[in-house]
């Protein structure tokens, strides 16, 4: 790879990074919001696991 | 919000949002200028060639992990006072290290890709180099800790007493190439002589990414501040609900 190579790699990297990073934080902020679900359960309505008597998921 | 919380500090933002704006819009014209005096404006080295235009993207980015770390080494003493303690420090705190994290492997990324055309090298074990990977390690190492469930107190002081000892590598790593013989070159604005090794429109190149990068630092402060209050409250709710389900008598 040339030397301008390089460079055009660096700034698409630090692109790719940052921009990534703040698509994260934008999605992450919608969905505390509750403005949008990222992932939804299969069945809603079933029931949820039961808890042991120290408040863990059996 | 809720009684809960480290203290009745319910600050949702950092910065106002007309204030927020403007920092958001100098950030993206900060970044263009950059990009233009970086990419086209600023000539080529006599001895690196172009590919010394990595550096106006690797100092900033190292400077934007300093500046991030040394908020949240400053954050964590704050909160370790008792006259000053507060949630907003523990959350400032927090945000800032996640975002020294990205800058710091995005500083690891660029020297590599930087290393490569001008040593021969992608990687070496050089101790600016090491420190700098190990700089990363021990903040991934924080955030592990932060992770950990724990009453909020609890989580808040044992993560701004990591928060103070692991900033003792950030000297480590700028004084890293004068302690020690280093492939790595020596600091080129701030070294010991304070005496500038740059010029002339390379040099304003290199202050406008400093200033860009500080930008979008504050930008993305205002922005992971923002979801850690959000995150903190939906934690609230979470724990709120299990504890209603739990004295309900549901097994």
């Amino acid at each position: 790879m040339t030397d301008a190579g390089f460079v055009i790699a660096s700034w698409v990297i630090t692109a790719l990074v940052l921009g990534g990073y703040v698509l994260r934080i934008a999605l992450r902020t919608a969905v505390a919001r509750g403005e949008k679900t990222l992932f939804r359960p299969d069945a809603p309505d079933a029931p949820k696991a039961p808890m042991s008597e120290n408040g863990v998921h059996q | 919000m809720s009684e809960k919380r480290l203290n009745n500090d319910d600050r949702s933002a950092l910065l106002p949002r007309a204030v927020g704006r403007v920092v958001d819009a100098l950030t993206l014209v900060s970044i263009g200028a950059l990009t233009f005096f970086g990419l086209w404006a600023s000539p080529a080295d006599v001895v690196q060639g172009d590919a010394q235009r990595i550096m106006y993207l690797h100092v900033p980015a190292a400077w934007a992990a300093y500046v991030a770390f040394g908020i949240t080494t400053l954050a964590s003493l704050l909160w370790l006072w008792p006259r000053t303690r507060s949630a907003v420090w523990d959350r400032v705190a927090g945000a800032s290290a996640e975002i020294g994290l990205i800058f710091t492997g995005l500083t690891l990324l660029l020297g590599s890709l930087w290393g490569r055309p001008v040593w021969g090298v992608w990687w070496a074990w050089d101790a600016r180099l090491v420190s700098t990977a190990v700089l990363f390690f021990l903040y991934l190492g924080y955030l592990a800790i932060r992770a950990v469930p724990a009453e909020p107190i609890v989580r808040a002081r044992r993560s701004a007493i990591t928060a103070v000892i692991v900033f003792i590598d950030v000297p480590i790593v700028h004084f890293s190439v004068n302690w020690w013989r280093t492939l790595h070159q020596k600091a080129t604005v701030f070294n010991p002589e304070l005496n500038p090794e740059i010029h002339g429109v390379m040099a304003l190149t290199l202050w406008i990414g400093v200033v860009a990068f500080t930008l979008l630092y504050v930008s993305l402060m205002n922005r992971r501040y923002q979801l850690a209050y959000l995150e903190e409250g939906l934690e609230e709710t979470a724990l709120d609900a299990a504890i209603l389900q739990r004295s309900g008598g549901v097994k």
